[in-house]
C-alpha cells in the first residue's frame, strides 16, 4: 500500500457528533429543578427522534408539532442519507465512544472487527431492524406504543438520566465522604458540607443488561445496534436508499481499505459498492482511501466512474486488489427485506397490539376502574390509554423530578406500561411548587401545566391504614403525617374510645402529593397514596374541573398559604385538650 | 521598666483600689445576685434576644473563647418567618453576633429539615442571615456520612442513635427554637427541637415513646442555652401550620432548657386555652428525671423590655 497523507474530511462528521453528544449531555444534566430557561428546550434531542416522530402521533392519534424536527430529519434523509445516525444521534455517538474506550486497552482489538459484510449472522441481523420497524408500525396503527423499545433517543436519554447520572453522583459522594476528614483538617468548609443528593431509580438492571450488551458488542461488531436493531435507523435507511448526497467512488484501486474501516460494514469489499441505507455519511472511508477515490458530493467526479454501475468491472477489479486482501463472498442479497417479510412483520405488530390491548391492565382508567393501586401518574398525565401511547419512556420527567419521586415502572402499570413514570411517594413527594415533569415531557403525555393549573392536577388520595397507624392501632401520639402535609389535608380527630387524636384525610383537600407517605415513621408506611380521584384531563382546565368537583387545595407555601378555618381553635371539642397535651 | 517605676505604679494601683472600694462592693453585689433562672425580654426580635441573654449573664457565661458552637434553629418548613413555623432570622443573627462577641471559635447553624431543604433554608430566611454573618456556616445535614453512632448511657428507651458529628464535637449547643404547638408532643420548643440533630428520628415515633425519647435525647445533647423565639407563636395546627399565630413579641432565655420551655408553655395560649407545663409529657418527664425544672412559679423569672 502506498503511503498517503491522511485527510480529514471526517473531522466535520466527528466534530458534529462530538458537539452533539456534549450538547445532549449538557441539556440532560441541566434538566434539574428549578429548570433554567435555556435557548434550547431540555428535551431538544427527543424531538429529533425520527421513529417517535412518526409513530407517536400515529399511536396517540394526535399530531403534535413538537415532534416536527424528527419528521424534518426523516425528510432530509432523502437528500443526505443517514446523516442523523452518523452526525447527530447521541446513541450512536455513545456507541462510538464506548468502542474507543473499550478497544483502547486492547491493541489487537481493531483486528477483531470482522470484515462482516456478508457474515451469516449479520446478513440476517441487518434485516431485524426493518422487521422491528414494521412490527412497531403495525402496533402503532392499533394505537399501541411498542416503539419505546427501539426509539434511540429516548433509550439513550434513559441510559444517561437513570443509570449514568446516578452512578456519577454516587461516585462523587463517595469521594466527598472519603475526603471529609481531609476537608476538615484543611478547613475546606464548602467541600466538607457538600452533600450530593443521591438519585435512585428502578429498573436499572434492564438498562445495565441492555447497554452492557451493546457496549460489549462494540468490540466485535461496531455499531451493532445501528446496523441490526435500530428501527429509527431502519426508517432513515428506507429514506436513504439513493440519497442525493451519497458515497461515490471514482478511480478505485480495489484495496478494500474503506470496506474494512467502515463502522457500519456498508461497503461491499469486493465491488466497493455502497449500501446507502446503511451508510452513516461519516466519511471514514473517504479519509482512509489511499487513492482518494471517494467523494460525498451530490455531483461532480462521480459521473465518470460510479461504482454502483461498475459490477461488470468487478472481475478486473479483483485482479487489481492488493494480494493480502482477504477473500470475500459476494453479496447477492438485496439491501432491504422482501415486501412480503415486511408486510408479515407489520401484521405481526397488529396481532401483538391486539394481545396487548387484551391485557388485564388495559382496563386502566378505561371505565374509571384501575387495576393497580400503585400506578400513580405524574400530575398532568393525560388519560391512561393516550398516556401510554405517547409516553416515550425517555426518563426525562424522572430526571427532572426534584424529589426523585418519579420512577420507571416495572409492572405497576401492567406489562404494557413498562418503564413508564409512576409517582412513588415513599421515595419522595410531589412538590407543590414544581411542574418540571410536564415541562420536560417531549410528547406532552404529561402536560406542561403552569403552576397555577398544576396545583390542581390531583394525582391521588392518601389513605390511612388504620391497622398499622401508630395512632389508630396503638393509641400512640404521632402526627407526622399531619405535620408534613402541605395542603392541610390530614386532620387530627379526637374519637370516642381512642386515647389520642388520630389522623384522618380530608378528601377535598388531599392532592396525593405523598408527603405523608414519605415521612410516616412506620417501617412500611401506614398512610399510602392511591390513585383515587386523580384528575386525568386533556383539554379542560384542571383548576376549574377540580373546583367544580368541590376540591379545595391550597398548598400552604410561604405566601399563598391557606389560613386555617376561622373556627380552628374551636375545632377542639369542649373540655378536651389540645393535641399532644395530657391532663 | 526600672524597679522604682514599677513600685510607683504598684503603689498607684493600690491607692486606686482603695479609693474605689464602693465600686468594688457594687461589683461583688452583682456577682452575688446570681442571674435569674429565666429571662423574658419584649421587643423587636434582635434586641429582645440580646436583652434576654444579657439578663441571664450574657453570652460570655455560655461561650468561652475558641469554643465550637452549634446553633440549632427551627427551619424545617418551607415557610416565611410570619408563619411562625421557623425561628425568626433576626433572632439567629443576634445569637451569631453574640457568640462572635464572646469569642466563639467555629460556629455552625445545623438542622435536618423536614421539607425540601433548599426551600426551607431559603424561605425561612435563616441561610441568608447566616451567610451575611459568615458564609458557609448554615447547613442542612441529611446524608448518613455526616452522622456518627453514639450511645445514650442515661437513656430510658432510646439507647443509641446517630448524631451529627459536628454536634458530638461541639463544646456548646444553643437551642433557638420558635415557640409553636405540636400535634403529638404538645409543643415543639428547645427539647423537641433537638430531634433535628439526629439521623433516625422516625424511631422516636414508632419504636419508642415520643416523650420519653425526647428526654433521652436531652440526656445526650442538652443545650447549654435555650433561647425560645416567642416573637410569634403558632398556637394551633403546629408544627407545620398554617395555624393561628399570636405575636407576643417576646424572647425567652435560660440556661435550663426545661425552664425555658415551661415558661413558654405557661405564658401563651394553646388552641385558645391556658395550659400547664406539666401537661406536656416530655417536660414533665424531663423535670422528673432531673434534667431541668418546669415549676415556673418557683423559678426566678425576670421580665424586661428591650
Amino acid at each position: 500500500m502506498k503511503p498517503f497523507r491522511r485527510r480529514a474530511s471526517g473531522i466535520l462528521a466527528h466534530g458534529a457528533q462530538t458537539a452533539s453528544l456534549l450538547l445532549f449531555w449538557f441539556l440532560l444534566f441541566s434538566t434539574a429543578w428549578p429548570l433554567a430557561e435555556m435557548l434550547l428546550p431540555a428535551d431538544f434531542f427527543l424531538h429529533m427522534d425520527p421513529l417517535a416522530a412518526v409513530l407517536a402521533p400515529l399511536a396517540g392519534r394526535e399530531w403534535g408539532a413538537i415532534l416536527a424536527p424528527g419528521i424534518a430529519i426523516l425528510a432530509l434523509s432523502f437528500a443526505a442519507g443517514r446523516f442523523f445516525c452518523g452526525w447527530l444521534c447521541p446513541f450512536g455517538a455513545t456507541l462510538d465512544l464506548a468502542r474507543r474506550l473499550l478497544r483502547a486497552r486492547d491493541p489487537d482489538a481493531s483486528k477483531k472487527v470482522k470484515d462482516t459484510f456478508d457474515d451469516g449472522l449479520e446478513r440476517r441481523g441487518r434485516n431485524v431492524k426493518f422487521f422491528a420497524l414494521a412490527i412497531m408500525l403495525g402496533a402503532a396503527v392499533l394505537g399501541v406504543n411498542d416503539f419505546y423499545w427501539g426509539s434511540p433517543i429516548p433509550l439513550i436519554t434513559r441510559f444517561y438520566a437513570l443509570l449514568a447520572h446516578p452512578l456519577l453522583l454516587f461516585l462523587s459522594n463517595l469521594g466527598l465522604t472519603l475526603g471529609q476528614p481531609i476537608f476538615a483538617v484543611l478547613d475546606m468548609q464548602a467541600l466538607r458540607y457538600l452533600d450530593v443528593p443521591a438519585r435512585r431509580f428502578d429498573s436499572l438492571y434492564f438498562l445495565l443488561a441492555f447497554f452492557g450488551l451493546l457496549f460489549w458488542l462494540e468490540r466485535r461488531y461496531p455499531r451493532f445496534w445501528c446496523r441490526c436493531l435500530c428501527p429509527a435507523g431502519a426508517l432513515l435507511g428506507l429514506a436513504s436508499q439513493r440519497p442525493l448526497l451519497r458515497r461515490r467512488v471514482t478511480g478505485c484501486a480495489q484495496c478494500s481499505r474503506c470496506a474494512r474501516l467502515c463502522p457500519m460494514g456498508a461497503i461491499n469489499p469486493q465491488t466497493m459498492q455502497t449500501r446507502h441505507g446503511e451508510c452513516l455519511v461519516c466519511r471514514t472511508c473517504a479519509d482512509a482511501c489511499p487513492a482518494r477515490a471517494i467523494t460525498f458530493s451530490p455531483w461532480g467526479l462521480a459521473s465518470r466512474y460510479v461504482m454502483e454501475n461498475a459490477s461488470v468491472k468487478s472481475e478486473s477489479a479483483a485482479k487489481l486488489a492488493i494480494p493480502d486482501a482477504p477473500e470475500f463472498k459476494v453479496s447477492h442479497l438485496p439491501p432491504l427485506p422482501s415486501r412480503r417479510a415486511f408486510l408479515g412483520s407489520a401484521g405481526l405488530g397488529l396481532l401483538l397490539a391486539g394481545v396487548q390491548r387484551s391485557g388485564a391492565h388495559s382496563l386502566l382508567n378505561a371505565d374509571n376502574r384501575q387495576v393497580s393501586p400503585a400506578c400513580i401518574r405524574p400530575p398532568g398525565a393525560i388519560p391512561e390509554p393516550a398516556f401510554l401511547a405517547l409516553c416515550l419512556r425517555c426518563g426525562e420527567c424522572m430526571k427532572g423530578c426534584p424529589s426523585n419521586a418519579l420512577q420507571p415502572a416495572w409492572l405497576a402499570a401492567g406489562p404494557e406500561g413498562l418503564f413508564s413514570p409512576v409517582l412513588t411517594p415513599r421515595l419522595g413527594p410531589c412538590l407543590p411548587d414544581c411542574n418540571a415533569c410536564g415541562r420536560v415531557c417531549p410528547t406532552q403525555a404529561i402536560k406542561a401545566l403552569p403552576l397555577e393549573e398544576k396545583r390542581w392536577a390531583r394525582v391521588g388520595t392518601a389513605v390511612v391504614l388504620q391497622n398499622t397507624c401508630l395512632a389508630w392501632a396503638q393509641g400512640r401520639a404521632c402526627v407526622v403525617c399531619q405535620e408534613v402535609c402541605p395542603y392541610g389535608a390530614v386532620k387530627l380527630q379526637k374519637m370516642e374510645g381512642f386515647a389520642v387524636p388520630a389522623p384522618v384525610v380530608d378528601n377535598n383537600r388531599c392532592y396525593g402529593c405523598g408527603y405523608c407517605e414519605r415521612h410516616c415513621p412506620v417501617l412500611v408506611s401506614a398512610i399510602v397514596v392511591e390513585p383515587l380521584n386523580a384528575l386525568r384531563l386533556t383539554s379542560v382546565s384542571y383548576k376549574q374541573t377540580a373546583q367544580a368537583a368541590g376540591m379545595d387545595y391550597a398548598p400552604s407555601d410561604s405566601h399563598g398559604g391557606k389560613r386555617p378555618d376561622a373556627g380552628h381553635a374551636q375545632d377542639l371539642p369542649e373540655g378536651s385538650l389540645p393535641p399532644g397535651f395530657s391532663e | 521598666m526600672k524597679r522604682r517605676d514599677f513600685l510607683k505604679w504598684q503603689m498607684a494601683g493600690i491607692s486606686l483600689l482603695g479609693t474605689n472600694i464602693p465600686l468594688l462592693a457594687a461589683a461583688e453585689k452583682t456577682f452575688a445576685d446570681s442571674p435569674p433562672d429565666v429571662a423574658v425580654a419584649k421587643g423587636a426580635p434582635g434586641p429582645a434576644t440580646r436583652a434576654a441573654v444579657n439578663q441571664i449573664g450574657g453570652m460570655g457565661r455560655f461561650v468561652k473563647t475558641g469554643q465550637k458552637v452549634v446553633i440549632k434553629p427551627n427551619m424545617s418548613f418551607a415557610r416565611d418567618p410570619e408563619s411562625a413555623t421557623n425561628t425568626h432570622p433576626e433572632v439567629i443573627r443576634e445569637v451569631l453576633v453574640m457568640c462572635k462577641e464572646a469569642g466563639a471559635g467555629r460556629i455552625l447553624v445545623l438542622d435536618n429539615v423536614l421539607q425540601d431543604a433548599e426551600l426551607c433554608l431559603s424561605r425561612s430566611g435563616i441561610r441568608d442571615v447566616c451567610n451575611a454573618f459568615q458564609p458557609g456556616i448554615c447547613h442542612n445535614l441529611a446524608g448518613a456520612s455526616f452522622f456518627a453512632e453514639s450511645a445514650l448511657p442515661q437513656a430510658v428507651e432510646m439507647r443509641s442513635n446517630a448524631f451529627m458529628r459536628d454536634v458530638l464535637e461541639a463544646d456548646v449547643i444553643i437551642a433557638v427554637p420558635v415557640a409553636k404547638c405540636h400535634g403529638s408532643a404538645g409543643v415543639s420548643l428547645s427539647l423537641k427541637g433537638q430531634m433535628g440533630l439526629i439521623y433516625d428520628r422516625r424511631s422516636m415515633h414508632s419504636r419508642y415513646d415520643l416523650g420519653t425519647s425526647i428526654v433521652d435525647l436531652a440526656t445526650r445533647v442538652r443545650p447549654a442555652l435555650a433561647i425560645v423565639d416567642a416573637t410569634r407563636v403558632l398556637t394551633t395546627n403546629g408544627p407545620g401550620g398554617p395555624g393561628k399565630v399570636i405575636t407576643p413579641g417576646e424572647v425567652i432565655a435560660s440556661a435550663d432548657p426545661v425552664a425555658a420551655d415551661a415558661t413558654a408553655v405557661a405564658s401563651y395560649e394553646w388552641y385558645g386555652r391556658k395550659m400547664q407545663p406539666r401537661q406536656v409529657p416530655h417536660l414533665r418527664l424531663a423535670h422528673e428525671r432531673g434534667l431541668g425544672r418546669m415549676d415556673v412559679e418557683a423559678l426566678v423569672t425576670k421580665r424586661v423590655a428591650a
